[in-house]
């Protein structure tokens, strides 16, 4: 129960951060996204339920509240990246943090890539390719950074949960 | 058929979820303009931590800007800096009063010149994500904003409010890739419309190859449609080019406003209909 809730504490303070506090100090590519890490922590460390599922699809919704215009889409991504990593997990010693660290890099490309793709399929955002791809790499570099911070500095994430 | 949903459940059940949300946000794109309520509690609940974080931001600034830089510098030279480094703060508390008290004054003067009734609002939130462009600001269903008001600086147009909380709302960029107003040429009347090309640039699209449209060229909202109030700067054309073929120029704006460094905006809460 403590744990949750430190949890949700931090990931509340993340969120509020990087859209309030981040974007005085740094220019836009560069701006950290830190509630990936959380939803790469819940694949990674967190035994798998089904309201973890949920608070994946509610921080992509949280994130969506402060970011662009489609409600929505940041839901169903990082509910992805969230299966994607808990299927994998199985496979991987997730005691390592610098998988974490790999989890929110490559996370952060395949939110880019999975975001151009939906709004190629259910939008009509022509040319926003140019910005994403440019910016991408800019953002998941300074994201991957922040997360090497988070990772020690939230102890759950480093002690890991049995499996 | 029994047991291989249950070999399956896990991974069954999950492309469930996935496309259940995938249908999730199809659906939520009919309702771009719309604030859902998930929305409305987050940006309510939020305002004032974004505030408290906004302050922070601020005092951080004004301590480095007029006090740890001096302090340095009194460190080296003694009692003879001391004295500059209470007339300097002297002198950027003036200056700062001094500029606010101008951009004050510059935006009550502009309220006054547009029609209805100009909210203003202090930008408290900023864009994550380098591929959309929107900012979250201080005031929301409480002081009359709703969804699709115009917002404009003390230069010209800012974008259109398209999520409303409480005490805050989230304003959609003119930069943005969703982003879209009916413009004019100031000087040739040629019209268009101004996209966002995410980054710092929008394009006039849909402006004939026969148009007179020059570098430097001053574009303005038009008024059609209803939106935007008529006249307001949007920016300044940066680059024209007409190719060998096509209907349609490709002309590259500038905005007006330095959209990366906002504080104070004006949200026109009765736009003319």
């Amino acid at each position: 129960m403590i744990r949750t809730a430190r949890f949700i504490l931090a990931l509340a303070v993340a969120t509020l951060a990087q859209v309030s506090f981040f974007p005085a100090w740094l220019s836009t590519p560069f701006i950290p996204n830190l509630t990936l890490f959380f939803v790469v922590h819940l694949g990674l460390r967190v035994p798998f339920c089904w309201i973890n599922c949920l608070a994946a699809f509610f921080i992509g919704l949280v994130q969506d509240c402060f970011s662009g215009s489609y409600f929505g889409l940041h839901g169903f991504i990082y509910l992805f990246v969230y299966l994607l990593l808990e299927q994998t997990s199985e496979r991987l010693y997730t005691d390592n943090n610098l998988l974490i660290i790999m989890g929110v890099f490559l996370g952060i490309l395949l939110d880019g890539v999975m975001t151009f793709c939906l709004l190629l399929l259910f939008s009509e955002a022509d040319g926003i390719y140019g910005s994403l791809f440019s910016g991408l790499i800019p953002h998941a570099l300074t994201s991957t950074a922040a997360s090497l911070l988070l990772v020690r500095a939230i102890p759950d994430s480093s002690s890991g949960y049995a499996r | 058929m029994l047991e291989f949903l249950k070999k399956y459940r896990v991974q069954l059940l999950a492309g469930f979820a996935l496309f259940t949300a995938l249908i999730f946000f199809s659906l939520n794109l009919r309702r771009k303009d719309s604030t859902y309520p998930l929305e409305k509690v987050v940006l309510t609940v939020a305002t004032p931590v974004m505030g408290l974080f906004t302050g922070v931001n601020n005092a951080i600034f004004s301590v480095w800007e007029g006090y740890l830089f001096l302090t340095k510098v009194k460190e080296e030279n003694g009692r003879l800096l001391r004295t500059i480094k209470i007339q300097n703060e002297r002198l950027i508390r003036g200056n700062e009063a001094l500029l606010e008290n101008e951009r004050l004054r510059a935006l009550l003067d502009m309220r006054a010149r547009l029609p209805g009734s100009p909210v203003s609002v202090s930008v408290i939130a900023e864009e994550v994500t380098p591929w959309f462009r929107t900012v979250v600001v201080n005031r929301g269903s409480q002081d009359g904003i709703r969804e699709g008001l115009p917002v404009v600086a003390l230069s010209g147009i800012v974008g259109q409010v398209i999520k409303v909380g409480a005490m805050s709302s989230k304003v959609l960029l003119l930069t943005d890739h969703a982003s879209a107003m009916a413009a004019t040429i100031q000087r040739s009347r040629a019209r268009g419309v101004v996209k966002g090309k995410g980054g710092e640039l929008c394009s006039l699209e849909f402006a004939s190859r026969l148009d007179d449209i020059k570098l430097g060229d001053i574009v303005e909202t038009s008024g059609v449609g209803g939106l935007y109030p008529k006249g307001i700067p949007i920016g300044q054309v940066t680059m024209v080019k007409k190719g060998e073929y096509g209907i349609f120029q490709t002309v590259t704006i500038r905005p007006a406003v330095n959209l990366s460094r906002m504080e104070e905006l004006l949200v026109l809460v009765s736009p003319p209909k």
